[in-house]
């Protein structure tokens, strides 16, 4: 299996570099080092201190070092000092009150919706177009390799940069939830990690897409910000726009969730309160009024606008690249 | 049987005809140069064989397959050392020998391939990405191996190399054609070319100028020799006697050594050497043969006289003319 070897290849070279630990520490600081915080200390002011301190570590060795061994133990250390200062900072009368899996959920999912397009674009956009640049690509379709191969080789490899961590992270904040937050539930973790995944293959896909589109990588970067930023900017820009057109802002109409929820972030956060009670909704979409029913904002609806993107990225980027000039 | 098959080959970057009307066939088990200068489309050629690169018109057949529907096949059987090759900066130079016996399905041992190309053992256990332009050089060629490849395309495959590899990269590929590989080797040094290729088709502009055997070529554009001989004084009397000798075209002095621009054969050589013995003059001699320099400003020009004040500026020359003439006259015309 031809493929196989491009998947195996691209994998070993992506561990050698910094990608790889880059994506593990990333990944694991917005889930098991947060909630592991929160396990430790409630109130909510210590794990803003905490965090912000956390944060700078993190961006130090990801900006200034270049070396995998190097990242991993600047990040290791850096949650270490949290974990410590965090116990520092706890105010005791909190302690053995662990806090509700609702925050567990808010939080890693909220966590996840942005930086699991992050992790995806960043570890996917060169995958392609920097081999054209560096000329290794000669290589790669030098060898008998098909246009297809190459490509989901690359897929794969780029998605098992990213799902490996996601999946082991979750399954370790799910057994950090379920021993100390109340009503803590392992099976929602591993619920949230099932959602998670077609989030994060989907801007792997668009990331890859963007690489086999671009002529150099900054087109590429260029693309990969372009799309983000429509996503996460441009579609709540045209609903605010269309509703300008509307007297009564609230309660919103229901064409507005009809426009937003096919939007794959509100899908992925939709999906994501499964695995809670959501008493007041989830801060990152609109709730709807008890008036609008409408199947835009069903559970089913989220997960099939989820899925869909998520297949037509990487589809869109296999069709462009097999008829393309590469050279 | 034809291994490559280039039928009308055409391909345009937007105003830019890279490759125009190219028709040229390769015979199984020989060893065809490719020769151009820089920008004349002989890596566009090789990108629409490989497939990197789709024709505007026209088509590629190489081992009778259609390059564009079935890619895959043709590369299995082809080792490929490409110009503009990049290796992968994170892999080891034996990793990359692997990966490629790998994917090929071959049963190669990548420690034998490098030992062939001279790539030390201290050296294939390092990664790539510290590698010199040579080393990188013969890691490729050890790649290109794999497999014993059927077809072998080596685009510009000397770059980098030292004297030593220059050598090695010679006998591999005499071995591969003695074993039945058919090479395909594109140079812009016509040295490299005429020391292993039976055949010979210079690309100028996009088009074929000429193709032909090594010796048939290089009597019919008349390219020749310069030959340099260092005197002890340069009387006008012997420059003349020289000029005078058959099959000379030009004698130029330049510090107490005279540089003779002649047809090549050595029947002209020895006359020129005799008139300096004779004078009494005579003190060394040197012999350039024909670079590929003079061959092309005698294509473009229609004048080998001026192309031979250094194979650099030759070649440059040769390049800035061809474009001036916005391919309106075509050099075969020139030249004839």
């Amino acid at each position: 299996m031809s493929w196989t070897d491009v998947y195996l290849r691209d994998l070993t070279s992506v561990y050698r570099s910094r990608t790889g630990t880059a994506v593990t520490a990333i990944v694991a600081l917005v889930t098991v080092v947060a909630v592991g915080l929160f396990a430790l200390a409630a109130d909510v002011a210590a794990i803003a201190a905490v965090g912000a301190l956390l944060t700078v570590g993190a961006i130090a060795a990801l900006v200034f070092l270049g070396d995998p061994a190097q990242i991993a133990g600047v990040v290791v250390t850096f949650t270490v000092l949290a974990v410590a200062l965090t116990l520092a900072l706890a105010d005791p009368r909190t302690a053995g009150v662990g806090p509700d899996m609702e925050l567990a959920v808010m939080s890693v999912g909220s966590g996840l919706s942005f930086v699991l397009p992050l992790v995806g674009l960043v570890g996917s956009y060169a995958a392609l177009v920097g081999e054209r640049e560096t000329g290794s690509v000669r290589f790669l379709l030098g060898l008998p390799n098909s246009r297809d191969d190459a490509f989901l080789g690359k897929f794969c490899s780029r998605a098992t940069v990213v799902l490996v961590p996601l999946v082991v992270c979750l399954v370790l904040t799910g057994g950090i939830v379920a021993f100390t937050f109340q009503n803590g539930s392992f099976v929602g973790m591993v619920g949230l990690a099932a959602v998670s995944i077609p989030y994060a293959l989907l801007f792997v896909g668009i990331g890859l897409t963007a690489s086999a589109y671009a002529d150099n990588s900054n087109r590429a970067v260029a693309v990969v910000i372009a799309v983000y930023a429509m996503l996460r900017a441009g579609w709540p820009a045209i609903q605010f726009v269309l509703m300008q057109s509307v007297e009564q802002q609230y309660p919103r109409p229901e064409w507005f969730f009809w426009v937003g929820r096919l939007n794959p972030l509100n899908a992925y956060v939709k999906l994501t309160t499964l695995f809670a009670d959501f008493e007041y909704g989830h801060p990152l979409v609109t709730a709807p009024s008890e008036s609008v029913t409408s199947a835009a904002t069903g559970y089913p609806f989220a997960a099939v606008v989820l899925l869909v993107w998520t297949v037509l990225a990487p589809v869109a980027g296999v069709l462009y690249f097999r008829n393309r000039d590469l050279l | 049987m034809s291994v490559i098959e280039i039928d009308g080959l055409t391909k345009q970057f937007g105003d830019v005809v890279a490759v125009d009307d190219l028709s040229l066939s390769v015979e199984g088990g020989e060893v065809f140069g490719f020769l151009g200068p820089n920008g004349a489309g002989k890596s566009t050629t090789i990108n629409a064989m490989l497939d990197f690169t789709k024709p505007s018109s026209g088509a590629v057949r190489v081992f009778g397959r259609d390059t564009r529907r079935e890619s895959v096949a043709v590369r299995q059987r082809s080792g490929l050392l490409l110009e503009g090759y990049g290796a992968y900066p994170r892999l080891t130079g034996r990793e990359h020998v692997q990966h490629a016996i790998d994917t090929k399905d071959a049963d190669d041992d990548p420690d034998a391939l490098l030992d062939r190309v001279g790539l030390d053992e201290a050296a294939r256990e390092r990664r790539a990405g510290g590698y010199s332009k040579g080393m990188r050089q013969r890691m490729a060629i050890a790649v290109a191996l794999v497999g014993d490849p059927d077809l072998l395309v080596l685009d510009e495959p000397s770059t980098g190399l030292d004297p030593n590899g220059a050598r090695m990269l010679r006998e591999v590929v005499t071995e591969e054609a003695d074993r039945g590989a058919t090479v395909f080797f594109s140079s812009h040094i016509l040295e490299q070319v005429e020391a292993v290729a039976d055949r010979i088709g210079i690309l100028l502009d996009g088009r074929l100028a000429a193709v032909g055997e090594v010796e048939e070529l290089r009597d019919e554009l008349g390219a020749g020799a310069t030959l340099s001989v260092w005197l002890s004084a340069v009387p006008d009397e012997l420059l003349a006697e020289m000029r005078a000798v058959e099959g000379v075209r030009e004698v130029t002095a330049r510090h107490g050594r005279v540089e003779v621009d002649c047809d090549g054969r050595g029947e002209t050589k020895l006359r020129v050497l005799n008139a300096a013995a004779d004078a009494g003059l005579f003190e060394d001699f040197a012999v350039r043969e024909a670079s590929l320099s003079d061959v092309f400003s005698k294509y473009t020009e229609g004048d080998a006289s001026e192309g031979i004040d250094g194979d650099a500026s030759g070649l440059a020359a040769g390049d800035a003319s061809n474009r001036d003439d916005g391919g309106s006259a075509t050099p075969m015309e020139g030249d004839a």
